[in-house]
């Protein structure tokens, strides 16, 4: 895969979560998902819980998109 | 050149893009914020997991205090990582950082800040318009 491809995969899977996005943050709130292949592919409360059930299940972690779901109307200071 | 950046990160008006990083190991796709706020580049907890990098073995070099009070012990990583950038006309750009610091801290919202450093060193001037247009730009 070269890194055009990289991206248009990662643009997918980021089209994915944004039209979701408001589902996910009723469902899973203070969370964290995984989107691949425009699917959500793991849900998990911690990074490692989330990685853990990506490599159980043998996914490519080169196309996945791993983003923590901050509880709705939340203020995000970086 | 011109890279252009998102204008909002989950509903929020916070810039960012879509990267992707490669170490020796591994290649990733990540999305990065921008942050003015802050003076270094901090890969977070979950995207150094997912890059492979050893991030739970590594010692706490220094310790960054956020508005709240919270303390977040910081490592520093000099093995360094490629980052490629998708310019506006499709193309992709490669820059490399040789020094940045990994967040030693699982819980939060876990992303990757691209600091002032990382604006610096590669030149790059910043465009932020909440209500247009956002973009990082550089003279070739």
């Amino acid at each position: 895969m070269n890194e055009k491809q990289v991206f248009e995969n990662a643009e997918k899977n980021l089209t994915f979560f944004n039209v979701h996005f408001k589902e996910f943050e009723m469902k899973y709130p203070n969370q964290f998902v995984a989107v691949s292949g425009a699917n959500l592919v793991a849900v998990g409360e911690t990074p490692d819980s989330v990685l853990k059930e990506i490599t159980e299940k043998r996914i490519d972690k080169s196309n996945l998109l791993i983003e923590f779901i901050p509880v709705p109307g939340s203020i995000l200071i970086l | 050149m011109k890279i252009p950046l998102n204008i909002s990160y989950k509903n929020r008006l916070i810039p960012n893009l879509l990267v992707s990083v490669s170490t020796k190991r591994k290649f990733s796709s990540l999305l990065v914020a921008i942050d003015t706020g802050c003076e270094e580049t901090i890969l977070s907890y979950k995207d150094a997991l997912l890059l492979q990098i050893p991030v739970k073995e590594m010692i706490i070099d220094k310790r960054i205090q956020g508005i709240s009070g919270d303390k977040v012990g910081l490592s520093e990583y000099t093995k360094g990582l490629d980052f490629f950038f998708k310019k506006q006309d499709g193309s992709i750009f490669k820059m490399t950082l040789n020094y940045l610091y990994i967040s030693k801290n699982p819980n939060g919202a876990n992303i990757t800040l691209l600091g002032t450093d990382f604006l610096k060193r590669n030149n790059l001037k910043f465009f932020y318009n909440p209500n247009g247009e956002a973009y990082l730009e550089r003279d070739d």
